[in-house]
């Protein structure tokens, strides 16, 4: 470390200032452990501070919040407690032995040396080249959360005429935001055959606005030199190829994509970690990576739906991060050999993908979505071909993740557990289904 | 602008033009630069391969042999003088079968002949080591080592750039309409108006080089946009060596796949001939001809890392090779057709055109006393190491405020960019000199925080900053009828 470099040493750093951060930091802080948050942006809060519609905290304060209001509970206790946090500031680079190299316009170049890490940087948007969007590509084309930032946040109308692609909760939530702000929503297609978003975001957003949304369907060309000028959409068959002759064209003039969430994983590369297949770290029953005192909580390590969700997983891990950088960490009696935790029929994929240690075995939450929608299911927990666990589902979608505490006993179990979503293989009632929520 | 007219005016900002004018700016000589768009490097110079070929697959005698091959070679001097990173990581030719193995033997041969490094491998296991990622059907290559990779607009700013600091006049936004020859002096107006003389014109307008021509009454040759489609995938998710390329067949070098200056890679491009001169979009089956394509070279291709797709134009004419002549006008000459191999023989293309000026016009080529030999491009985060850049932020604290977190780009960086020789109009030219918006997210994050950076350092209202200048509107009017403004202060 050359000597013109500042250093300085704290329990836990937690890198971003979003819901998982803040709930993770207080968490930390609780227990005893000194905390930095690092955020990059002006403000705590993360991108909660955008989403000003309702619908947050139902499940966490028992009543329903905006996206800031959510975040604010969260700042407001930060700041009584002694948590140190550094806005502007960007981590630049994590080593698996937990070195943090941050830069801060003020506070210039420093290194942290860090008892514990909690990674926390959420996630991204999918992007149009990601899916392979043919057509121009003109001003005019936006992640659904870049045109939210920009009508939220910076006060500006990002055009008149709108095509939403895919019918994520951003997409259907900005389809409402767009038609508020006197922009005209001409459609929302999407390739699946079912909303790619929560039902009552399609209720709420699409239904009540009278907006189109057609499922099976992709863009297929997009016109404009400069600014979008049209959009063609066409039905796909069962390989994903577009059928001729059900092209609808649309006069417009913005195409917004809200086509899935990525993790943000770059830094979690950087100091070593094990990424995931579903682009989110591997972790342990403590939420700890591949790295020894490296922590995962929130969307950058699986992208959740509700955010009351993010602050329980971030929570956990505030306080095992804690716990591990005061050396009091509950993981202490490991297994010979870690237990893997694996997708079975119709899981996309579950967290955590290991067990590490006998301690905690009966309190492990297991987190998956599934891939399909399915109607009266089971899901059933195998190890080794033997069924250890079974719980009835009336309805799974992969738009909800499921969360289950199966009370595990280790002598139940082998070398491996398997998740399975299994029974009758049937396609949900979308409709069945919204009509027993509102009920 | 009633200015004396300019010796020499050269329209097309693309890297012919760029190439010829940095060439000619070390003479005493007024050169003009015109381009149609608000940024060089508009066309097609800014979507094609990024690949300096060997003079591999280029018909006997022709310009683009010769040219190409005498080209390579100037790379070497030129790039480090004007500060553009290039690479020769060399290029091979993947055969499949007997009849694609006779062809790259008669190439063989006639490279050898040209006098060009070249090695026919057929050993697997040599082939193997020279680029792991090949596919096993893959029975021989033909391995030219001193092919390389340039990223093409930067070539052109550079050279732009260069040409500046020695006295070029570079007019943006200028499209021609009609050009009028009085006193012996050419009168170039544009759509808007405005007027430029100029002694001699060079026509190095790409796809427009016939449209040029034809104000001049030369009518001696059309120009077919040939449109080639490509994606490119995220940085460092396929290592490789070398530039592949399938056996060419007689319409196409074929569908490569190849590794960028930035550690990304991209597939294609394929090749359609097509009515449309603006006809850059991609489409459905030209995608997946180019995916198909990549896949007979390569081993896979990494699911879901492609971060964009995009097409560029070949600027292709009937006869196959460069038109570098002069016109039936004296002082007019035209630089036309100039397809693959055109980045590559472009250092060359300007050393010819020098030439012609030479033989056919009265200037006299007096080299300038104060000419300004090389020129640096502007620092990058990339080039500090901690201990520099911890430096940087106490002296200037925007480099301490990352803006871009895919390519690392500060926002000292993008503010240096906005003052620079050719002045900062919208996001797309800040995104060709310092890549934010390049990297996976493609602007997601850091878009309108650009946005904003070049509000306030060039004094514009928000609204008005563009992606690409003209009508490309990022947004259009505040919400809740508030009042327009030019961004102020730091908090991007």
């Amino acid at each position: 470390m050359s000597d013109n470099i500042q250093e300085i040493e704290i329990d836990v750093a937690v890198v971003g200032g979003g819901p998982a951060g803040m709930a993770a930091a207080l968490e930390a802080n609780k227990i005893g452990a000194n905390v930095i948050i690092i955020e990059r942006d002006n403000e705590l809060g993360g991108i909660l501070q955008q989403c000003i519609h309702n619908g947050f905290g139902l499940k966490h304060f028992k009543e329903e919040l905006t996206g800031p209001e959510y975040a604010q509970r969260f700042i407001n206790e930060i700041k009584k407690s002694n948590i140190d946090v550094w806005l502007r500031t960007m981590v630049i680079n994590i080593t698996p032995t937990r070195f943090l190299t941050v830069i801060n316009p003020k506070r210039g170049l420093i290194h942290l040396k860090a008892k514990s890490i909690i990674l926390a940087m959420g996630c991204r948007e999918r992007t149009r080249g990601a899916i392979n969007i043919p057509g121009m590509r003109p001003a005019g084309i936006y992640p659904a959360g870049q045109a939210q930032r920009f009508i939220n946040m910076e006060g500006y109308l990002p055009g008149n005429r709108v095509v939403i692609l895919g019918s994520g909760d951003i997409g259907m939530i900005m389809a409402r935001r767009c038609t508020l702000e006197g922009m005209k929503v001409l459609a929302v297609a999407e390739v699946l055959p079912y909303p790619s978003g929560l039902v009552r975001n399609r209720v709420q957003c699409l239904d009540d606005y009278n907006i189109p949304l057609y499922l099976r369907h992709t863009i297929i060309d997009i016109r404009g030199k400069e600014r979008v000028e049209g959009v063609t959409i066409a039905q796909i068959d069962e390989k994903w190829r577009p059928i001729p002759g059900t092209e609808k064209y649309y006069d417009c003039d913005t195409i917004l994509f809200s086509v899935g969430l990525i993790p943000e994983n770059e830094l979690t590369s950087q100091a070593g970690a094990v990424i995931s297949s579903n682009g989110g770290p591997e972790i342990d029953e403590f939420l700890q990576t591949t790295i020894p005192g490296i922590f995962a909580c929130g969307n950058v390590l699986q992208v959740h739906d509700l955010v009351d969700w993010v602050t329980e997983e971030a929570q956990f891990v505030g306080k095992n991060a804690g716990l591990f950088a005061l050396d009091k960490f509950p993981g202490r009696k490991k297994l010979k050999k870690p237990i893997c935790v694996v997708p079975g029929e119709n899981v996309g994929y579950v967290k955590p993908e290991r067990i590490e240690y006998r301690d905690e075995i009966s309190n492990i939450t297991i987190s998956f979505r599934v891939k399909n929608p399915r109607s009266n299911i089971r899901t059933i927990l195998t190890s080794n071909g033997k069924e250890i666990y079974t719980k009835r589902h009336r309805f799974v979608l992969p738009s909800e993740m499921i969360h289950l505490t199966p009370k595990l006993k280790l002598e139940l179990i082998e070398d491996e557990i398997q998740i399975n979503v299994v029974e009758k293989d049937q396609t949900v009632n979308i409709i069945e289904k919204e009509l027993m929520e509102e009920k | 602008m009633t200015k004396q007219p300019y010796d020499i005016a050269i329209i097309g900002g693309g890297v012919v033009g760029g190439a010829i004018a940095q060439r000619l700016s070390k003479y005493q000589l007024s050169i003009a630069l015109i381009e149609k768009e608000e940024d060089v490097a508009m066309g097609t110079s800014k979507a094609n391969s990024g690949i300096i070929h060997q003079g591999y697959f280029t018909t006997k005698g022709s310009l683009k042999e010769k040219l190409s091959l005498r080209s390579n070679t100037l790379f070497d001097e030129i790039c480090p003088k004007i500060d553009v990173d290039f690479k020769r990581i060399g290029a091979i030719f993947c055969a499949t079968n007997e009849k694609e193995l006779k062809t790259l033997e008669g190439e063989l041969k006639e490279s050898q002949d040209r006098g060009v490094q070249v090695q026919l491998i057929q050993d697997p296991q040599k082939i193997h080591e020279l680029e792991p990622q090949l596919n096993d059907s893959v029975i021989a290559v033909l391995h030219f080592p001193k092919a390389g990779i340039i990223t093409p607009w930067e070539l052109t700013i550079g050279l732009v750039e260069h040409s500046i600091m020695n006295g070029l006049q570079v007019y943006l936004g200028f499209e021609v309409a009609y050009i009028k020859r009085e006193k012996q002096i050419y009168q170039i107006n544009s759509v808007k108006g405005d007027v430029i003389q100029a002694r001699t014109v060079i026509n190095a307008a790409g796809l427009y080089a016939d449209t040029i021509a034809k104000m001049i009454g030369d009518d001696s040759f059309n120009i077919f946009p040939r449109r080639g489609e490509y994606i490119m995938f995220d940085k460092n998710s396929m290592p490789l060596q070398k530039i592949i390329f399938p056996t060419p067949n007689v319409v196409s070098k074929g569908i490569v796949v190849s590794p960028t200056m930035h550690q990304n890679f991209f597939v294609g491009p394929n090749a359609n001939e097509i009515d449309s001169k603006e006809g850059i979009n991609t489409t459905t089956q030209g995608l997946n001809e180019i995916l198909q394509g990549g896949l007979k070279l390569v081993k896979q291709l990494p699911f879901r890392k492609h971060i964009t797709n995009f097409a560029g134009l070949r600027a292709s004419t009937l006869v196959h090779d460069f038109i570098i002549q002069l016109s039936k006008l004296p002082h007019f000459i035209n630089v036309a057709g100039i397809d693959s191999p055109g980045l590559t023989s472009s250092l060359a293309i300007a050393e010819y055109v020098e030439e012609i000026l030479k033989n056919e016009c009265d200037y006299k080529f007096i080299e300038k006393r104060n000419y300004l030999p090389t020129r640096k491009r502007q620092l990058r985060y990339s080039d500090l190491s901690e201990s520099e850049l911890a430096q940087k932020i106490r002296e200037n604290p925007q480099w301490g405020n990352i803006i871009c977190r895919c390519e690392l780009v500060t926002e000292a960086e993008i503010v240096e960019a906005c003052h620079g020789l050719i002045p900062i109009t919208n996001t797309d030219m800040i995104k060709r000199r310092l890549r934010p918006g390049m990297g996976r997210c493609q602007g997601g994050f850091c878009l309108p925080k650009i946005m904003k950076i070049i509000s306030r350092e060039q004094g514009k209202i928000y609204e008005q900053v563009t992606k690409m200048g003209k009508n490309s509107h990022i947004v259009y009017k505040r919400t809740k009828n508030l009042c327009s403004e030019v961004f102020q202060g730091e908090r991007l």
